[in-house]
């Protein structure tokens, strides 16, 4: 079953951390549900799991590969034209160390910039549950993820927490806007 | 609200319109929106003249061939001017954002805006890869060169390599740091502005895509770092040093890039200033960000002497017949004129002037102390990049010297044209910018609502600032 998305608008930062708790309660698990904010609040004031981020292991990957490929072009030179400078052996570190410092950080680089563009998300074409107000207001946004058939609980949880208002994604938005049905935005 | 020497500090402002109710940042993207004056509009197109007019400069600069090198001094001198100003302004933004400084807040967008400034850097840059001679010519090089075998063009490839590397993280940081701004602009439009949908692209501000924001700002900006650092390696070895024979000083590509440093801060100070005072900020930018850059270029330029006489002691007592002509190209034969300037705007007046309390922190001190590190900073470059770009490299047998010493070239037309390309073009791309990006950061300092407060102390009232792990 495809899942919908709900989205619950609070004024209240205990509100929305109340919220989730509720979320919780009702066995809707850490992955199905998501706060936005306009602002980076810091990390668990809704009480909300902390994001597994795996932004760290992108620099570290494009550092090895960097690494890999500065050693393969330093020694395959250096073995395929043997030369002998200043009387040091023909694979010595320190003339290498330029080549790897530059083509790891280099490629660290390349790596770290694909991984932030897939750490956002991008390119995400379908927004789900969004609200406006959530930037330019300072609304808390909680987004719930589920299967349609948990959505209505989940959008009742969400205005028993104080939700101002609730908004259904716009999957479902066109759905009805094609069956002649108006906007689902409640409140 | 409280009044110091009549100004008002930026934090206190912020906080007392948020508890106003106002919703925040309201102003600032107002301020942003607006139709912009007679004044930026003109400084826009003289800019745009001046950049045209300095791309000519480069195309007549190539017409006139690569073969003789003193003809390309200024234009070598002006490249190396945007790199060691223009891009090391950011780091201002990397460094107070790791030091999570919350002074920073108002001036951290502008800082990162002078990453545009890296494309100038690389359309001035390419032709000078044809300036530089292969390793053929025999001279000193860090890189490994066999005829036949190995390829003459290393630091060319390498350079450019760092240099593509250098924009790209630029560019990329710039982007990510703006994009929660775009996505406030996107919703203000309501969806209608598309160049904002475009740029912020997926932005919903979850708790996910924050943390990913903190890690790879902090990520990118140490890198950002590694490569000003590399980049100006090879700026100093290989289109410098390697130039002028018998120069062998381990301190100079690190003295390079602290002069970018250096010259950032001052561009960085002057940008605010103007922010502050014809830009419609006044009410964000406050003593506290001319005073905190006042601070940073105090330090800096004392940093300045340590680089400069660390690096004459290695010439001065070594002596050799070599070095004694580094020092007389460098310092004390012909330049000697350029370098007491250098060292009188640079080093001195900067000294001198923001060690006075009434000059460091106020208003109108440190943007004049910067255009003084500019000025010098130019020179500077001019001295080291003239000068080699200038000089017959050809030994004495007889005296193990240098057969002449190059004097100080004048600028003809073209020099001219190039100069001034290069410093506006950097400028017209960050006019430009401008009006696409927030020059202050909305939701930087929307974050700063969260973590600063006036709380009552006995019989004062401070300002309570958290930072959150």
């Amino acid at each position: 079953m495809a899942n919908k998305s709900v989205l619950g608008l609070f004024i209240d930062e205990n509100e929305a951390g109340d919220a989730l708790s509720s979320l919780r309660k009702a066995k809707y698990q850490d992955n199905e549900f998501e706060v936005m904010t306009g602002t980076p609040y810091p990390h668990g004031t809704f009480g909300e799991a902390h994001p597994k981020l795996r932004l760290h292991r992108f620099p570290i990957f494009g550092a090895v590969i960097g690494f890999t490929v500065a050693l393969i072009i330093t020694v395959g030179t250096q073995l395929a034209y043997p030369l002998v400078t200043g009387g040091k052996p023909v694979l010595s570190i320190p003339p290498m160390l330029v080549i790897f410092y530059e083509m790891t950080l280099l490629f660290s680089v390349i790596v770290t910039v694909f991984g932030a563009l897939f750490e956002s998300r991008l390119p995400k074409i379908f927004m789900g549950a969004y609200d406006e107000r959530i930037m330019t207001e300072g609304y808390i946004g909680v987004v719930v993820t589920v299967p349609i058939d948990r959505i209505s609980k989940a959008e009742e949880i969400l205005k028993k927490s104080g939700a101002e208002s609730t908004k259904r994604g716009w999957e479902e938005e066109r759905i009805l806007k094609k069956s002649g049905a108006k906007s689902t935005k409640r409140g | 609200m409280k009044k110091i020497k009549n100004n008002l500090i930026f934090t206190e402002r912020v906080i007392e319109r948020s508890l106003g109710k106002v919703p925040v940042n309201k102003e600032l993207i107002n301020i942003h929106n607006r139709k912009r004056g007679n004044t930026f509009n003109s400084f826009l197109y003289i800019t745009a003249f001046l950049s045209v007019f300095g791309i000519i400069g480069i195309i007549l600069r190539i017409m006139n061939g690569f073969d003789d090198m003193s003809a390309w001094s200024y234009y070598v001198t002006a490249c190396m001017f945007i790199f060691t100003t223009f891009m090391g302004a950011p780091m201002v933004s990397m460094a107070t954002k790791v030091a999570r400084g919350n002074w920073r807040r108002p001036i951290s967008r502008m800082s990162e805006i002078f990453c545009i400034s890296g494309i100038a850097g690389l359309i001035f840059f390419t032709p000078i890869l044809w300036v530089l001679p292969s390793l053929e010519d025999g001279r000193k090089t860090l890189w490994f060169f066999d005829p036949g075998k190995v390829p003459a063009y290393s630091p060319h490839i390498w350079s450019t390599l760092a240099l593509l590397g250098f924009v790209l993280t630029a560019l990329t940081l710039l982007w990510l740091n703006a994009r929660p701004d775009f996505a406030i602009l996107r919703d203000k439009s309501k969806g209608k502005s598309k160049i904002y949908s475009f740029l912020a692209y997926g932005w919903v501000g979850s708790t996910h895509q924050w943390g990913s924001l903190r890690d790879r700002v902090s990520v990118l900006g140490i890198f950002y770092f590694m490569l000003l650092l590399t980049v100006n390696y090879f700026f100093a070895s290989d289109f410098l040093m390697a130039l002028i024979p018998g120069w062998v000083d381990s301190l100079y590509p690190v003295t390079l890039s602290h002069n970018a440093i250096q010259g950032g801060v001052a561009i960085l100070t002057i940008a605010v200033f103007i922010m502050w005072k014809w830009g419609g900020y006044q009410n964000f930018i406050g003593l506290d960000q001319l005073w905190g850059l006042g601070k940073l270029l105090f330090g800096i330029s004392l940093l300045w002497f340590w680089f400069f006489i660390s690096s004459l002691m290695v010439l001065w007592y070594g002596k050799k017949p070599n070095e004694r002509d580094v020092l007389q190209l460098l310092m004390f034969g012909k330049y000697l004129p350029i370098f007491l300037f250098t060292f009188f705007f640079v080093c001195i007046i900067p000294f001198f002037a923001l060690t006075l309390d009434s000059i460091r922190k106020s208003y109108y001190g440190p943007p004049i102390i910067a255009l003084s590190v500019l000025i010098g900073n130019f020179l500077d470059r001019f001295r080291h990049y003239g000068s080699a770009y200038s000089l017959d490299r050809t030994i004495d047998d007889a005296t193990h010297r240098f057969a002449s010493l190059p004097d100080i070239a004048i600028p003809n037309m073209v020099d001219l044209m190039v100069i001034f390309g290069a410093v506006s073009m950097p400028l017209f791309f960050i006019l430009i910018i401008s009006k696409y990006v927030p020059v202050i950061s909305l939701w930087e300092n929307r974050e700063y609502l969260l973590y600063g407060s006036h709380e009552k102390y006995y019989k004062t009232e401070v300002l309570v600032e958290g930072k959150p792990y």
